[in-house]
């Protein structure tokens, strides 16, 4: 069962007060931290949740408060706050399975629903859900991804909403190569037998194949007057955070032979990854795997490639 | 023209094929996905111009079949391609050998205005990008005449004409 001490670490008070009225308003017990040399000293066990900005301050005391939250403090949950997900953050999560979470400095001081949601997803062990990341009384679209032969037809369904909404034909285009990939990836690769083998991902992609009933996949979209949000859920639960971490690593690094299948799986994450505002990963292993993406409408394209991004992973198996 | 399963006829991919003055001209329109049928690249051979402005977008599975259909043209094919996609730039870019032996001799860019906001796609010549860097994409706003910047990082959108 996880606790409810948080502590925050920032450089600016300002953000500081912010982060403090967040963690103690999602039923948190905040402690708050503005001395980047105190970093060295945290009694890290002693906290259920960290959240590290990695302010010009923390330059010289990130590394080893990382490496000492992951050998002393293997189940407290660290939380990045970043001004980019740069190669770096990719590079740490890669090296330290305990690092799944890096929230982008969008705004000065703090985006504080963000803040909001990954603390009390954390500390309340509820993961699931679009809901989480769109104000009430947005309305919510809902498609079952069943057939591959329809899968046309759910990138319509999800495009023509970012059409309705007035979206560049490059963002439209965007949005359907978002839906088209995670539509494949829940037809042919999500799917599993009993003895969690994969059942499609040996197919070719030109074969017809539709889901049973227990197999199908949920996809759900919406527009809150800010982001586009999309969600895809399956219930096998077999994705995890290191195929992705390991498949944004090699894109980062934009070495062309090293990209993933030569095109292939990985690409089109990458791709989606480059113009997403925040991408959440939830995973129940071997039950359910929900994948979220939002992106800021308000922005341009230019905006959106070069802006922070956040990236969750909140994995229930790691909680026990 | 390929179909294939329920798919709506408006996505799928077609091949119009024409000859003029001794160059075969291809126009590829559509998505290219796991079911566009690219055999054609192929039978390709002699002086061959592939036109790919209609090309709406191109998935994992269409990046992995164009690969291996780039690199399965006949050396005897001299392949220009024009009218570059955005999505296919963006491809090209990630891909060093995305478009294989071939030539590419011009691409769209998104382009962006700095006073409406307006955004459109502006045609530009490969052979007019070189020689300067930072390459500077500039273009003329439809609605205000103002001037238009490209609607993406520039080091990363132009990375492929350091190929060319």
């Amino acid at each position: 069962m996880l606790g409810r001490r948080v502590l925050y670490y920032d450089s600016d008070d300002a953000a500081l007060l912010l982060a403090k009225r967040v963690i103690v308003g999602t039923g948190g017990e905040a402690t708050v931290l503005s001395d980047a040399a105190a970093l060295d000293h945290v009694d890290l066990a002693g906290y259920d949740i960290v959240v590290l900005t990695l302010d010009e301050a923390a330059g010289p005391y990130k590394r080893a408060f990382l490496e000492r939250s992951v050998a002393l403090a293997p189940r407290t949950k660290v939380v990045l706050h970043a001004c980019e997900l740069d190669l770096e953050c990719i590079e740490w999560m890669s090296q330290w399975p305990t690092l799944s979470h890096v929230m982008a400095k969008r705004e000065v001081p703090l985006d504080t629903e963000e803040l909001t949601v990954t603390i009390a997803k954390l500390l309340r062990r509820d993961h699931f859900g679009l809901d989480k990341y769109l104000p009430w009384g947005v309305d919510t679209y809902e498609v079952e991804v069943r057939d591959s032969r329809d899968k046309a037809q759910y990138v319509r369904e999800v495009s023509n909403l970012a059409s309705r909404l007035g979206c560049s034909d490059r963002l439209v285009e965007l949005v359907e190569t978002v839906v088209d990939e995670l539509s494949t990836n829940a037809i042919f690769n999500a799917p599993r037998n009993a003895d969690g083998v994969p059942r499609y991902a040996h197919l070719s992609r030109r074969e017809a194949v539709a889901l049973q009933d227990s197999e199908c996949a949920g996809l759900t979209f919406a527009f809150d007057g800010r982001y586009f949000a999309v969600a895809q859920r399956d219930p096998f639960g077999a994705l995890t955070r290191e195929t992705v971490v390991t498949y944004l690593e090699r894109c980062l690094k934009r070495t062309p032979d090293q990209l993933p299948g030569a095109g292939g799986a990985g690409m089109g994450l990458f791709r989606v990854y480059r113009v997403l505002s925040k991408l959440i990963f939830n995973i129940r292993p071997g039950e359910l795997t929900e994948v979220i993406g939002l992106i800021d409408l308000r922005q341009s394209i230019k905006s959106l490639l070069t802006q922070p991004k956040s990236l969750h992973f909140f994995i229930e198996e790691a909680e026990l | 023209m390929s179909h294939a399963g329920s798919r709506h006829e408006n996505d799928g991919f077609s091949v119009e094929r024409h000859e003029r003055s001794g160059v075969k001209h291809l126009h590829l329109s559509g998505i290219i996905d796991e079911f566009a049928d690219l055999s054609f690249l192929l039978h390709l051979e002699g002086e061959v111009m592939v036109h790919l402005g209609e090309v709406r977008r191109i998935n994992s599975f269409g990046v992995r079949l164009w690969i291996d259909g780039v690199r399965a043209i006949p050396p005897e094919a001299n392949v220009v391609y024009v009218d570059v996609a955005v999505s296919l730039v963006e491809q090209m870019n990630m891909i060093h050998d995305f478009f294989g032996r071939g030539r590419v001799e011009s691409f769209w860019a998104p382009m962006a205005c700095s006073s409406c906001g307006r955004t459109e796609k502006v045609l530009f010549r490969v052979a007019d990008c070189k020689g300067s860097d930072p390459v500077g994409l500039e273009s003329q706003c439809g609605a205000c005449d103002a001037k238009m910047e490209l609607d993406d990082i520039e080091e990363q959108y132009l990375a492929f004409l350091k190929d060319f």
